[in-house]
This record gives structure tokens, sequence and C-alpha cells, in this order.
């Protein structure tokens, strides 16, 4: 590649927004001299062997879609980076949450109950939890049930209706508790999904990390650098930037980085979740 | 300065108490913010990381508590980090 190549990123269009938030940041980066485009892609499966395959030089990726890329390169010899994220990407915490007065305490008490979860690639609201839940002892789908809201499957739960829908089957009653993100738990009461008041949070998992702009070795490095500078450099009080941050939902760009990401890889580990799909796209790389 | 927000949760609008005081007071200030909300802790976690504030706590000042106690601490933008208060978690606000 020459110093000519057109940076080509790759994002997963999980909501009508994403197409205006990347037309606004190739404007920006065209404004400072990088070449720059973007491709869509429905899922991030299809993404993340796209990307492996060098059809994209960047791909912007859930925590599963990093995880899921790691393990392929790994397994192929090759390195994946981690090279910028949001501030809002780091430091998440999921909650597990039951209706006031159920009797429900802790996460023990959830023992022969049926626990409400998002999309089955969620990692907020489903694969985090569940894991969480497991390690304090009690087997998902054993233990208790698990009550999955299959929405959007692919998108890795970028798509919030699945923990709307687990969140609305807890207040009717068909789920004893509930899984999602502190801060949809937040929304879903300014939401009035859930009433103020009317729900409690019995647990929290430990922190973890959300997205994350993923290279692989062989990108173009004079490009990738110049795009990770020019988003380290995006300012929220610039009047051009501010509505693409506040539609990508940050407020600063952040250096990568691959710690936060122990928890889901631990849950993948527990379930076997993508073991199928990275030995299918190694075996296709092969 | 201080916020009591006693038992008024985020779910309630707390953060709108919290908002002004912040504004209010001065680079480099602390603000302690203290409330019994059930779910304080995990709003204003979530709310903070909304917010672009920085955000941690320390471990005396973890869960089971029934009074939540927080020390707010407004930064320049682009300043040092700010020193930490044993037994309290810091909201480092940014200034936009």
């Amino acid at each position: 590649m020459n110093n000519n190549t057109t940076l080509l990123l790759g994002a997963v269009a999980y909501d009508p927004k994403v197409v205006t938030i990347w037309d606004g940041f190739q404007r920006y980066f065209a404004r400072h001299g990088l070449a720059f485009d973007y491709v869509l892609f429905s899922n991030y499966e299809r993404q993340v062997e796209s990307h492996v395959a060098g059809h994209i030089h960047v791909a912007w990726n859930s925590p599963l879609a990093w995880l899921q890329c790691e393990r392929i390169a790994s397994a192929l010899g090759r390195r994946a980076e981690a090279i910028c994220m949001r501030d809002t990407d780091r430091g998440l915490t999921s909650v597990v949450f039951v209706r006031s007065g159920a009797g429900i305490h802790t996460i023990q008490d959830l023992k022969g109950k049926r626990v409400a979860v998002g999309a089955s690639d969620s990692p907020q609201a489903t694969l985090i939890p569940l894991s969480f839940i497991a390690d304090q002892g009690l087997d998902p789908g054993k233990d208790f049930e698990v009550l999955p809201f299959d929405k959007l499957v692919g998108k890795h739960g970028d798509h919030i209706g699945g923990e709307r829908d687990a969140a609305r089957a807890l207040l009717r009653g068909e789920a004893d508790a509930a899984c999602c993100i502190d801060g949809n738990h937040l929304l879903f009461t300014q939401e009035a999904i859930l009433p103020a008041g009317a729900t409690r949070v019995v647990a929290h998992t430990p922190a973890y990390d959300h997205c994350n702009f993923t290279v692989l070795d062989g990108a173009p490095a004079q490009q990738v650098h110049r795009f990770r500078e020019l988003l380290l450099g995006m300012s929220y009080s610039d009047p051009e930037v501010r509505p693409l941050l506040d539609m990508e939902g940050l407020k600063q760009w952040q250096p990568g980085r691959t710690e936060g990401y122990a928890a889901l890889d631990a849950a993948l580990c527990r379930f076997g979740t993508v073991d199928e799909f990275v030995k299918a796209v190694v075996a296709r790389c092969k | 300065m201080q916020v009591d927000l006693e038992r008024l949760g985020f779910d309630e609008g707390g953060h709108l108490l919290v908002k002004p005081a912040l504004r209010r007071g001065s680079v480099g200030e602390e603000i302690r913010v203290t409330g019994s909300a059930p779910e304080l802790e995990s709003h204003l976690r979530a709310w903070c990381r909304s917010e672009g504030h920085s955000f941690r706590w320390l471990p005396d000042s973890l869960p089971d508590s029934q009074l939540l106690s927080l020390a707010v601490v407004r930064k320049p933008r682009g300043g040092p980090a700010p020193s930490v208060l044993a037994g309290q978690a810091l909201l480092n606000l940014k200034q936009w």
C-alpha cells in the first residue's frame, strides 16, 4: 500500500444514524487531509471475516468482535491491535435487577428463578452477566432458567431492544430478574419503562470495556497513525465535531486498551460462544 | 460545596441538583455528594460515564452502606488528575 491509500473502515449498521455518523467523520478526516471511506456490514461476524481477509483496514468492533478478531489473528500467527476507543467504552458494568419487594436480595436468591437477558451475542446484557452469576455458583440453564430476548443477533447487543424487552418481561412478571448495562437501567427509568423505585439492583458485574477500533498487522501504518491522531485530537468543544461525538456517544476518544475484555474472554471460554465461528474463519483463511 | 440528595435518586431527577452545583463550583473545588437512594451508585456511575466525567470508587466507600458519600472535583480540561480522598469516591468532572 502506498501513501495515497484511502483508509477503509468497517462498521456495523445497527441503526440508521450510523450512516450520518460516518459521513460526518469522513468529511472531518477529509478536511484534515486523510483520505477515508467506510463500509457498513449487517453483522459483526461478516465484518470480522472481511477484516481478516483484508477487505478493510480498520474495524469499529464490539468487544465480542474484538475477541473474535484477536482469536482468529492469533490462530493465524497475526497480530490484532486496539488503537482507540470512546471514553464511554471504559469501565462499564452490567446490573442484575429485580422487582422491588420480590424477596430477592442476592445472586444466590436466583436459584430456581427465571432471569431475562438480551440478545444471545450481547456481551453486556447476556454473556458477561450470565458468566458473573455463574462465578457466584449458579449455573445458567441448570440452577436458574435463562429467558433470552434475541433481538438482532449479529449486532452484538448494540441494538438495545433485547435489553428493553428483558426489562419489560421483568415488570410483566414473566421473569424474576433481568440484566442490562448500568446506563440502560437508568435510561429505562427515564423512558418510564421502569417506573422509579419499581426495581432494585441486586448485583453489579466488575467493570469491563466496550468497543474499539481494531487494526491487523499489514494495515497502512501512516494512514492508521493519522486516523488515530485525528480521533484523539477531536475536541467536544469544537462545534464541528460535537454533533458527531454526541451521536456516537462520547465526549473524548481515548487510546485503546485490552485489559477490560478479560471478563468477556472468560465468558467466551465458559460458554464456547465463538469457538465455532473462529474455527470456521481460520479454516477458510488457511 | 455539598449536595445532599437524601433519598432522591437519579431516576427521579437527582442529576438536576448535581449539575448546577458543578457549574457553580470553581475549578479544583471538591463537591461532596451524599445520598441514600438505592440505585445511586450504579446510576451515578453511568451518568458520569455518559457525561464524560471520570469516576472511581475507593474500596471503603463501596456498597452496602446506607449513605453514599462522594467527592466531586472539577478539573480544567487537560489538567492533572486530582488527588484521591481516602474512603471516598471521586468524580473528576471535566469542563466542556
